[in-house]
């Protein structure tokens, strides 16, 4: 009897395992950073949803508008000063603002929101210094232009002059 | 350039004397006052609030010069002007009355 060699293929040999112990640091590290991203994420909307939903505000009736350029380099810069500047700044200026409204701009509807909130600051603020002849100034304003109705500037004029006394007496 | 509005020793705030105009703060209705213009300015706006109108006045840059006050009541307070727009200075002068 003759016997015929028979190739087998040898068995293909099993890849190695990766090394155990870098494995098990990428993972841990894997788990480490999905746990602290996880975590923050889930803090932030705990917070959020913790906070109390503020409810939607209503347009005030005498809010000061959005002032639209005008194309008047100049005007657009006192309905800067009326409306958005702070109050320190519109103080400061008040001389301009207010002399360049009488003699300019006597019918700009913005400005009179700037000459709304210095005298609001001014009856309502009694620490800020604003010199007696200011207080005068826009009180003058008030009384020989036409504020709008709406904004109630000429019901402030006798609190206007309280003020100015009080500081034409301080000076 | 002078801060527009300086704080003496008291600390209160005053009204500006802008470095190219300076007068004096109070005047007499329907009399006159003297200002120094800086060397930049040739006229001079007074302006009455009582009937917002506006007057020019020629001077002569760098000296004295005597300028109108409007016959308006006391307690007024006249706005004097040099220059023009957002660079202009200012002087609020105002009007108090002799009589009784």
């Amino acid at each position: 009897m003759r016997l015929d060699p028979v190739y087998v293929l040898a068995p293909k040999k099993t890849p190695r395992p990766a090394s155990t112990r870098r494995m098990f640091l990428l993972t841990g590290g894997a788990f480490v950073a999905g746990a602290a991203v996880g975590g923050a994420c889930g803090y932030s909307m705990g917070v959020a949803a913790s906070q109390p939903q503020e409810a939607p505000r209503q347009p005030e009736e005498n809010a000061t508008p959005e002032y639209e350029k005008s194309g008047n380099h100049e005007l657009d810069e006192l309905r800067r000063l009326a409306v958005k500047a702070p109050l320190d700044e519109l103080f400061d200026k008040s001389v301009m603002f207010l002399t360049m409204q009488m003699s300019d701009y006597k019918t700009d509807p913005v400005l009179w929101y700037g000459v709304d909130r210095m005298s609001k600051e001014i009856i309502d603020n009694p620490d800020r210094k604003v010199d007696y002849m200011v207080i005068a100034v826009v009180i003058e304003n008030i009384k020989f232009l036409e504020p709008p109705e709406k904004l109630g500037l000429r019901t402030m004029i006798p609190k206007l002059k309280l003020r100015r006394d009080e500081e034409k007496q301080r000076k | 350039m002078k801060a527009l509005l300086e704080a003496p020793v008291s600390g209160r705030l005053r009204l500006p004397q802008g470095g190219g105009l300076r007068g004096p703060q109070t005047a007499t209705p329907g009399g006159s006052i003297t200002v120094n213009v800086g060397p930049n300015d040739s006229s001079i706006q007074v302006t009455d609030p009582t009937t917002q109108n506006t007057t020019t006045h020629k001077v002569e840059p760098g000296k004295d010069t005597t300028i109108p006050m409007p016959n308006a009541p006391g307690g007024t307070m006249v706005r004097v002007q040099i220059g023009k727009g957002l660079n202009a200075q200012f002087l609020v002068v105002e009007l108090q009355s002799t009589g009784p």
